[in-house]
């Protein structure tokens, strides 16, 4: 309980740095959110007048002094209202409602088949017997870290839309249209993944007690699974934390390109404007899930090894 | 049977490169962007679906002025007038007919009767006079709105069908403005909503569709509205449209559009910028078809810093430097052979439009006698300099709106005649400060509108924001000349007397060198082979009411 708590406790300290960091950057930044969003707009300026902009600063808050500003932010944001984006004109908090369930199907997608698909790879490298397929299996993942996620997506798109035309390139409204843009964020947390699990499955399968209960007369399947497995999953586990936070920076590209709506976009539309608040509320939306992440890796630690205690 | 010899083979490529480029960019004026086909005639039925680059997430008409969202707005919601793309005659709409009193402080609307909100109230007086008072409540909020409305004081209803709006001060282009989708007619119930709700479509119009859902950065859908009967003038088909619907879509990437297109994903490919080459010869190879305008108002235009102690500050500086630049060139490398050159300060789509050709010839000898007469001398490294100073200028690069190899193409056109360019390319969100502190020599602007009422919202110094591109580039002569010109062409009704104005304005600018254009502004779109009589507008919207589908 008290370990909870004070992870709880870390958690809100990280919420709040990330927040301010985020506040002092845009702070220092010299541009103002309300000239870029009606100066040079959709490629076509509104022509606004220096009386205009000022009201318009006055409408959102911008004209108060900076710590004023920022003791305002966090009041709000502690009863969870993150004020109005300046680019969208809408709740902060409606805002991230709507984009998050797309985002997270896409998430969820990409990660469920860059574990299966990174845990494959790791498993097969280190059970064929053929040499070749070994080593290929073994050097795939390099592959995947090395291009460029925005490349393989627009050759994804080619490929299985355009060409075969199998799954829509663009969108977010059937079940299909997460296909592509979840494979595209797959391949990289699939990659590290299988890197990571495929040493520590080969050094893991040359242990003293490996060799042992092979003696002893278990299967194979019996001893990867049972012994080998188990305690090479550990490090895998750790980087399942990273896994999940990068998968907000794998939306931000994915979503861009396969022109979906998401957090993902909403993000980079968000920094493109310098909106604020909207920029406040991903980060301490992504910052929330990470922390949380971490928490439940932490709890999970103990049941796989016993050895680990909470404390 | 023969073979083609490489040579004949090569000039049979070019010449059909030439006959795209020349189908492609054949959206002048005389060319309203008409696609109509050879499919026969209209038959109702299907649902179209059209690509744009992006929205701005609010499609609520006096809070926008993104031509996409007005795109969307428009065929939800209705204005009192139109304007015909061909003649830019300003034409009925929901208003029948119009009158002007003499100071342009006065504008008298008789409304259409039986037209009806997709609720079923009443499109009357009453709904207009709520639309304007609603604009004015919002206040610093109209962005789209507000620039059109300039000096509107009141709205007053006169009868069910006849309603009035006065102005504290003239307004000339008023008329024109009521044919902008950000001063769409909505239904009273409206403007009771919160601004933020209407911003995602929570609002009624009386549209030829109504808006079935959007999500903003994503898409928006609008199904046809049956029993509709008051179209625009500017469309053949005067009741309820063809299509079932349209389907809108965001998608940044115009490769993403032309390959939706010939994979048969999407209908219409509507990027903001011209489809490049490539990508039209894949809409041509898929049996589709382009269609192309040119964006009305001020194309991307450059403007010298001309304030003491910036090289440009000397009136033959910028001459030289317009002199240098080979306009035609631009055009071939950066878009196509035949892509058309910049005419004037506005593009030939701009009510009012002076043909400044001449302005823009290239004349590279011409630029250097010009500097040499003036004082000017070529130093060690082949540039000019005068009194120990270097004719250095720093170009600002919009990475956003324009393309650093237009500016590099620049760079070295004008390296030939001895002046030196310093490219600084710039996101939208530090331009505004660079260009508040002065710290460059040539910054841009562009803006879209059927009306030269444009010029004065980008050049009249008395009203343009600090942060402006136009605010450090007239001399205080200039700038009390052209605000003078400015004010004088609201207050007149006359057309004839007005465009006389305005073509002083554009004589000024350009003598000035106040600005000068880069490229023309060419919009080409993609369409697939069984849209037929899409349209486009005076202000390049979807104009979408005769459209229909082959089956």
């Amino acid at each position: 309980m008290k370990f909870v708590l004070s992870r709880v406790g870390q958690a809100l300290l990280v919420l709040w740095a990330a927040f301010t960091v985020t506040f002092v950057i845009l702070e220092v930044l010299p541009s103002d959110a309300i000239e870029t969003k009606y100066n040079n707009a959709g490629g076509d300026s509104v022509n606004l007048t220096e009386e205009n902009l000022d009201a318009l600063r006055s409408e959102f808050g911008l004209d108060l002094p900076l710590w004023q500003r920022y003791l305002q932010f966090c009041g709000r944001a502690i009863q969870l209202d993150l004020g109005n984006s300046i680019s969208q004109n809408r709740p902060v908090t409606d805002l991230l409602v709507e984009n998050l369930p797309p985002t997270l199907q896409l998430a969820g997608f990409a990660l469920a088949v860059g574990l299966v698909a990174g845990c494959a790879i790791a498993f097969l490298a280190n059970w064929l017997r053929s040499p070749l397929l070994r080593r290929a299996l073994t050097r795939l993942p390099a592959l995947g870290v090395a291009f460029p996620s925005f490349w393989i997506g627009l050759l994804l798109v080619q490929l299985f839309s355009f060409h075969w035309q199998l799954f829509p390139a663009t969108g977010s409204r059937t079940p299909a249209s997460v296909v592509l843009p979840g494979l595209m964020m797959a391949i990289g947390p699939a990659a590290i993944l299988a890197q990571l699990l495929n040493r520590s499955l080969s050094e893991t399968l040359q242990e003293q007690y490996i060799v042992t209960a092979g003696a002893k007369g278990l299967g194979r399947g019996e001893v990867f699974w049972r012994h080998a497995l188990r305690n090479a999953s550990l490090p895998a586990l750790t980087i399942l934390g990273m896994m999940v936070a990068g998968t907000v920076t794998g939306a931000i590209v994915a979503e861009t390109v396969f022109s979906r709506a998401g957090v993902g976009r909403l993000a980079q539309q968000a920094v493109e404007v310098q909106d604020l608040p909207l920029v406040q509320g991903i980060v301490l939306m992504a910052a929330f899930a990470f922390v949380t992440v971490n928490l439940i890796v932490d709890l999970i630690y103990p049941v796989l090894d016993r050895r680990i205690k909470v404390s | 049977m023969h073979k083609l010899s490489p040579r004949a083979a090569i000039t049979a490529a070019t010449i059909t490169l030439l006959l795209i480029g020349t189908s492609a960019c054949a959206g002048d004026k005389s060319d309203p962007g008409n696609s109509s086909s050879p499919n026969g005639s209209p038959v109702k039925g299907g649902r179209l679906s059209i690509a744009f680059t992006s929205d701005s997430g609010c499609i609520d008409p006096p809070q926008t002025g993104f031509i996409e969202d007005r795109i969307i707005i428009r065929q939800i919601a209705d204005t009192l007038t139109d304007q015909d793309p061909e003649t830019l005659e300003i034409v009925p709409y929901l208003a029948e007919s119009w009158e002007v009193n003499d100071t342009a402080t006065e504008y008298t609307f008789r409304l259409k009767s039986g037209v009806t909100f997709s609720d079923g109230s009443a499109l009357d007086a009453a709904a207009v006079k709520a639309t304007f008072d609603g604009i004015l409540e919002l206040g610093p909020l109209a962005t789209g709105a507000g620039r059109l409305i300039t000096g509107l004081e009141s709205t007053e209803v006169v009868d069910p069908q006849t309603v009035v709006l006065r102005f504290s001060v003239p307004n000339a282009a008023f008329l024109q403005a009521t044919t902008n989708a950000s001063l769409a007619i909505l239904s009273p119930d409206s403007w009771d909503k919160a601004p933020e709700d209407r911003c995602v479509g929570d609002y009624i119009g009386s549209g030829p569709y109504t808006l079935n859902e959007y999500t903003p950065n994503e898409s928006a859908s609008v199904d046809r509205r049956s029993g509709y009967g008051w179209a625009t003038s500017v469309a053949e088909n005067q009741g309820e449209v063809y299509l079932d619907g349209i389907d809108f879509s965001f998608i940044a990437e115009p490769s993403v559009q032309v390959g939706s297109v010939t994979s048969g994903q999407l209908d219409i490919a509507w990027p903001r910028a011209a489809l490049s080459e490539d990508n039209q010869g894949l809409i041509q190879a898929a049996g589709g078809h382009t269609l192309s305008r040119e964006m009305p108002g001020v194309s991307e235009t450059q403007i010298p810093n001309t304030t003491d102690g910036h090289v440009l500050s000397d009136l033959y500086a910028r001459q030289a430097l317009v002199k240098g630049i080979d306009f035609s060139g631009i055009a071939k490398a950066e878009y196509w052979e035949g892509y058309p050159v910049p005419t004037g300060i506005v593009a030939e789509t701009t009510p009012g439009w002076v043909d400044q050709s001449e302005a823009y010839a290239y004349d590279p000898e011409g630029a250097k006698q010009l500097l040499e007469d003036n004082g000017w001398e070529l130093d060690a490294d082949g540039y000019y300099a005068k009194a120990g100073k270097r004719f250095t200028i720093r170009w600002l690069v919009f990475t956003n709106v324009s393309s650093e190899s237009t500016a590099a193409l620049v760079q070295d056109q004008l390296k030939d005649v001895g002046i030196e360019v310093e490219i600084v390319p710039l996101t939208a969100q530090d331009g505004a400060a660079v260009l508040e502190a002065g710290d460059y020599d040539i910054g841009n602007i562009a803006s879209t509108r059927a009306d030269a009422d444009i010029l004065r919202q980008i050049f009249d110094l008395t009203t343009v924001a600090d942060s402006s591109a136009a605010k450090k580039s007239q001399d205080p002569q200039t700038a009390a000349k052209l605000s003078e010109l400015f004010a004088l062409q609201l207050t007149q009704v006359d057309p004839t007397q007005r465009l006389q104005t305005i073509a002083e304005i554009q004589e000024l600018l350009v003598d000035q060198v106040v600005a000068f254009p880069l490229n023309a502004r060419i919009q080409v779109f993609g369409l697939a082979e069984r849209v037929n009589d899409v349209k486009i507008t005076a202000e390049n919207l979807t104009l979408t009411n005769d459209a229909w589908l082959s089956k």
